[in-house]
C-alpha cells in the first residue's frame, strides 16, 4: 500500500526537477535537422498541453497514469508504455546476466578469501576488487571496446545481434553480451566481495562455528552449512540497495554499448525534454527497484526463520 | 527518390560537424581508390549504413525533422518533384509542370505508372489530402508553414494539380517536392482523425511510394528496407538497406573500421582524418551545403555597431582556424550561400574580410574604442567585452571559439564564454537572451535566406536570431524569391552577398566538406554525382549494386 504514495511522491520530484531545469521540449524542434518555424513551435507547444500551468500538466499525467496511460512521447508521437516495454526486457536481461555472474564470481571468492585470510589469493582478490569499485562504468566499458573490439577484433562493440543475424541467434548474443555483463559485473564485484567476505570473518569468529569445529564435522560443513548461511543474510540485505545502483550501471552500460534498453530511452528521452518518457521511465524504473526490495525482504525471510513480517 | 529538403538547415550537423577537415581532393577531381566500378550490375546483396549520432523518429513522412528521418524515409516516400545532386529541380512523381507567366499558378501533370507499396495509384487525391492534414493544426505536423505561400490547392482531375500562390516564389518548386510535404495514401489515412496520426502504429502495415519498402523498424536500433520490385523508377539492385542507429560518431568509426557498416550519413573531422586512408573505402568529398558562423545580436549595444562587426571580421584568422583547427579541410566563406549551390555563390567572397589585425585596430580607434594600459579597448569608460554562448560538451566549437578569443585579445576586445545546455542554448537564442552564439545554417536545397536575413523572419516568426533590419535586405530577399529565372536570381544573390559583406549582420566563419566514405563492396558509386549531403549522395543509389 506504501507504493503509491511512494509513486507519486517520486513522479512529483521528478516532474519538478524537469520543469526547474532550463529548456524545454519545443527547444528540440528548433535544433532539428530543418528547423521549424517558431509559428509551428507555438502550435505544436499549445497542442502538446505545455502551455498549462506545471501542476495542472502534472495532474493531468498523474490522472492518466494511475490508469496506466503514461501518454504519447513529444518527440515521435508512441505511446510511452509501447517504447518502455520494448526495452525493459533488454534492462532486465543485462541486469539479471550480470547478478549471476556477480554472486556466482563474488560469493566464492568472498568466502575462499575469508577461509585463507591475508593469504596471496586475500590480497589479489582485495586489490581487484577496489579496482573495480574505483572504475567508472563509461569508462571501463570503453577501454574494453579500445581492446576487444578496436584493437584485438575479438567481441563486436555495440549492439545486442550482428546486422546479419537472422533469428535468435545464441552464439551472436552471446558475444554481444560479453562486454556489457562483464562491464556491470566487474564493477559490481568490489562491494559483493568485500562485503560478503567481512560477514564471513565475523561469524567465523563466533563461538556457535567454533563448537561446531570442535564437534568434528567437517571443514565443508562448518564453513558451507553454518558460516555461510549466517554470513548470507546481511548480503540480502545489501541486495536491496544494490539494485538502484545496478540499474543505474545498467543504464550507463546501455549508453556506452548502444544497446537499445531504458537507460538508452531514457538518456535520449532527457536530452530531449520528452517529459512523458522522462516520467515514464522514472516511475518503471522506480516500480523495478521496489520489486527488487519486496524479492529481498522474501529472500531475507526465507533464509532466516526466525524473521516474519505480518 | 532522394528528398533534397528544400530547406533542410541542418544546424545540428553542422553543429556537430563544424569541425570536419581532410584532405582538400574533391570528389569532383575523380575518386580516390574507386570510382565508377568495372564489375557488372546485378540484383541482391544488402547496403548497411551508420547513423552516427542522428536517428529516426518516425515512419511517416509528415513527421520527419531529424536528420534520420530525413535521410532514411527519403528511400521509402517519393515527393512531387526531386532535385539532382546540382540542386536542379527534375520530374518525380510530377512527370511535367507548367507556371503562369505571373509565376503564381503551377499546374503540375503527375505520372500515371506511380504506385503505392499496395498497388493502389498514387492520384492528385492523396496530394490534396496530405495537404489537408498537413495544415490541419491538429495534426502536429512541424513544417505546415511552408504551405503559407500557397493560396489554394485544387485537383481538376486524378492527374492533374493546381497550386495558386499569392506571389511568385522560386523555392516553392524544391519545397514542394520535400519529404515533409510528400503524398499521402489517402484510402490508408482517409479516416484517422488528424491528432491521431502522430499515434499510429506503422511498423506493420506501412504504405509508401518509394523505392524502399519498410521491412523492419526497431526505434533506437535499426531499420531494414527491403526493395521495391515495382517501383515506377525501376527496381534498384540493392535488396535490401539496413540502418543502424549510434549514440555518436564514434561508435559509427568504430563500425565502419569493422566492417559493420558500409557508410555513414556523414563523417566529422576525427572520424574523417580516422576513415580517409583506410583502403577499404571510397571517398566522398563535396562542397557541403551548410556553413558555420557566429551569431551577434545586433540588438546589444557593442555588436550592434557595425564597425566592431567588421573590425571582428578583419582581426579574424579564419585561415589559421581553416588549416590549424580544421586540419585543412574547412574553407574561410564570407556568404550566406553555400560553396554548393555555386550558381548563386559569388567568387569574391571568398577574399573578403582577409585577416588584417592592423586593419582591424584602425576600425576601432576610428569608432572610439582606444587601447588602456590592460591590453583590452575602453570607450566612454566601457570595456570592449562580449560573452559568448556555446553548447556545453561540443569539443570542436570550444576549440573554435579559443581561437577566436585569442584573435580578439589581439586587437583588444575580451571574449568570455559561457557553455550551456543544448536545449537552453537555442532557447536562450530565440528569446534573444545572449550577445554572441556559435552555429551553422545550411539551405539544403534552395540560396533562400529569408529564413534568417529577412525581418519578416525575426523571432518569434523566424530563424533571423541576429535581429538583423535591412529594408533593403529585405526587398533584395524578396526579389530574389519572386524571380523565377536562375540568372535573374542571380543576380540578387550578388547584391545580397555583398550588402552582407557591407552589414555584417552575422559572422561568416567556414565552411565544411561533407565528408563520407563507402565501403568498396559497394559497386557503381560514381564520385562525381554525389552531393552535399547524405541525401544527394544516395541519389544515383538505384545503380549501386553489391559486388559478390
Amino acid at each position: 500500500m506504501g507504493l503509491v504514495p511512494l509513486l507519486i511522491g517520486i513522479s512529483l520530484v521528478s516532474f519538478g526537477m524537469m520543469f526547474i531545469a532550463p529548456g524545454g521540449p519545443t527547444s528540440v524542434f528548433l535544433a532539428s535537422a530543418h528547423p521549424m518555424s517558431p509559428v509551428e513551435v507555438a502550435q505544436i507547444r499549445h497542442n502538446l498541453g505545455l502551455d498549462k500551468p506545471w501542476y495542472v500538466q502534472y495532474f493531468l499525467w498523474l490522472g492518466n497514469m494511475l490508469h496506466g496511460n503514461f501518454g504519447y512521447s513529444f518527440t515521435d508521437g508512441r505511446p510511452v508504455l509501447t517504447k518502455i516495454l520494448e526495452k525493459v526486457p533488454v534492462t532486465a536481461l543485462i541486469i539479471g546476466l550480470s547478478f549471476v555472474c556477480t554472486i556466482l564470481i563474488a560469493i566464492p571468492t568472498a568466502i575462499y578469501s575469508a577461509v585463507h585470510k591475508d593469504s596471496l589469493f586475500d590480497y589479489i582478490a582485495t586489490a581487484i576488487a577496489f579496482i573495480g569499485y574505483g572504475a567508472p562504468t563509461f569508462w571501463l566499458g570503453i577501454e574494453l571496446i579500445q581492446l576487444f573490439s578496436v584493437k584485438w577484433h575479438l567481441l563486436p562493440d555495440s549492439g545486442l545481434t550482428s546486422i546479419d543475424a537472422t533469428g535468435l541467434d545464441l552464439g551472436d548474443r552471446i558475444r554481444h553480451l560479453i562486454l556489457p555483463v562483464a562491464t556491470l559485473t566487474f564493477v559490481s564485484l568490489a562491494s559483493w566481495i568485500r562485503f560478503q567476505r567481512s560477514s564471513m570473518l565475523e561469524v567465523l569468529g563466533e563461538d556457535y562455528i567454533r563448537t561446531a569445529a570442535a564437534k568434528g564435522l567437517s571443514r565443508n560443513t562448518v564453513i558451507f552449512k553454518h558460516a555461510f548461511r549466517n554470513a548470507l543474510l546481511p548480503l540480502i540485505t545489501l541486495l536491496g540497495l544494490y539494485l538502484p545502483a545496478l540499474l543505474t550501471g545498467a543504464y550507463f552500460v546501455e549508453i556506452v554499448f548502444t544497446i537499445p534498453g531504458m537507460g538508452y530511452l531514457g538518456l535520449t528521452a532527457i536530452f530531449e525534454r520528452d517529459y512523458p518518457t522522462v516520467m515514464g521511465t522514472t516511475v518503471i524504473s522506480a516500480i523495478l527497484v521496489v520489486i527488487g526490495n519486496l524479492l529481498a525482504d522474501i529472500g531475507y525471510a526465507a533464509a532466516d526463520p526466525r524473521i516474519r513480517y505480518d | 527518390m532522394r528528398h533534397a529538403p528544400s530547406v533542410a538547415a541542418i544546424v545540428l550537423a553542422a553543429l556537430i560537424a563544424s569541425a570536419c577537415s581532410g584532405s582538400n581532393t574533391s570528389s569532383s577531381t575523380g575518386p580516390q581508390g574507386g570510382g565508377v566500378a568495372a564489375g557488372k550490375p546485378h540484383y541482391g546483396g544488402e547496403l548497411r549504413i551508420g547513423s552516427g549520432a542522428a536517428n529516426m523518429k518516425t515512419l511517416l513522412s509528415l513527421y520527419a525533422n531529424t536528420q534520420g528521418d530525413a535521410d532514411m524515409l527519403g528511400f521509402m516516400y517519393d515527393g512531387l518533384t526531386n532535385q539532382d545532386v546540382n540542386f536542379k529541380v527534375i520530374p518525380w512523381l510530377a512527370q511535367s509542370w507548367t507556371i503562369s507567366p505571373d509565376g503564381k499558378t503551377y499546374v503540375f501533370h503527375l505520372r500515371h505508372d506511380a504506385k503505392w507499396s499496395d498497388g493502389v495509384p498514387i492520384t492528385s487525391a492523396d496530394f490534396i489530402f496530405e495537404h489537408a492534414v498537413e495544415t490541419n493544426p491538429a495534426s502536429n505536423a512541424p513544417y505546415a508553414s511552408d504551405w503559407s505561400i500557397v493560396q489554394s490547392l485544387s485537383a481538376p482531375d486524378k492527374w492533374t494539380l493546381v497550386y495558386h500562390l499569392y506571389a511568385p516564389n522560386a523555392p516553392f518548386l524544391s519545397t514542394i517536392g520535400s519529404l515533409p510535404h510528400a503524398p499521402l495514401p489517402v484510402h490508408v489515412y482517409g479516416n484517422v482523425p488528424p491528432g491521431q496520426l502522430q499515434h499510429l502504429d506503422l511498423t506493420k502495415h506501412l504504405v509508401t511510394s518509394g523505392g524502399y519498402l519498410l521491412k523492419e523498424w526497431k526505434a533506437d536500433d535499426h531499420l531494414t528496407m527491403v526493395s521495391n520490385h515495382n517501383w515506377w523508377h525501376g527496381r534498384p539492385y540493392i535488396d535490401q538497406i539496413y540502418f543502424k542507429e549510434y549514440l555518436d560518431d564514434t561508435a559509427t568509426q568504430v563500425a565502419l573500421q569493422n566492417g559493420d557498416i558500409d557508410m555513414a550519413l556523414q563523417l566529422g573531422t576525427p572520424e574523417w582524418l580516422a576513415l580517409k586512408n583506410d583502403p577499404k573505402f571510397l571517398l566522398i568529398h563535396n562542397y557541403a551545403d551548410v556553413w558555420d558562423w557566429w551569431v551577434p545580436n545586433l540588438t546589444t549595444p557593442i555588436l550592434g555597431d557595425v564597425h566592431v562587426r567588421q573590425a571582428m571580421m578583419y582581426g579574424y584568422d579564419r585561415v589559421t582556424e581553416a588549416t590549424k583547427l580544421f586540419h585543412g579541410e574547412d574553407i574561410p566563406v564570407f556568404s550566406p550561400i553555400p560553396l554548393a549551390q555555386k550558381w548563386a555563390l559569388d567568387p569574391a567572397t571568398l577574399k573578403a574580410y582577409p585577416y588584417d589585425p592592423q586593419k582591424a585596430g584602425q576600425i576601432l580607434d576610428a569608432d572610439g574604442w582606444k587601447l588602456g594600459p590592460d591590453g583590452w579597448r575602453y570607450k566612454n569608460g566601457k570595456r570592449l567585452e562580449v560573452q559568448t554562448n556555446l553548447i556545453a560538451g561540443n569539443e570542436v566549437g570550444s576549440k573554435d571559439f579559443e581561437l577566436l578569443q585569442a584573435n580578439m585579445k589581439s586587437i583588444g576586445m575580451k571574449l568570455d564564454a559561457h557553455q550551456i545546455e543544448f536545449n537552453v542554448y537555442f532557447e536562450q537564442e530565440a528569446a534573444g537572451n545572449f550577445e554572441l552564439d556559435g552555429g551553422g545554417f545550411g539551405g539544403g536545397g534552395d540560396p533562400d535566406v529569408f529564413q534568417f536575413l529577412s525581418s519578416k523572419s525575426l523571432p518569434p516568426n523566424g530563424l533571423n536570431y541576429a535581429r538583423y533590419v535591412s529594408p533593403k535586405m529585405d526587398q533584395l530577399i524578396d526579389e530574389a524569391r519572386e524571380a523565377t529565372d536562375p540568372a535573374v536570381r542571380a543576380k540578387y544573390y550578388y547584391q545580397i552577398q555583398e550588402l552582407c559583406i557591407q552589414d555584417v549582420p552575422d559572422l561568416f566563419d567556414v565552411a565544411p566538406y561533407y565528408r563520407n566514405v563507402i565501403n568498396k563492396r559497394i559497386e557503381g558509386v560514381d564520385p562525381s554525382q554525389t552531393g552535399s549531403f547524405f541525401t544527394q549522395t544516395v541519389f544515383t543509389e538505384p545503380a549501386w549494386w553489391v559486388a559478390q
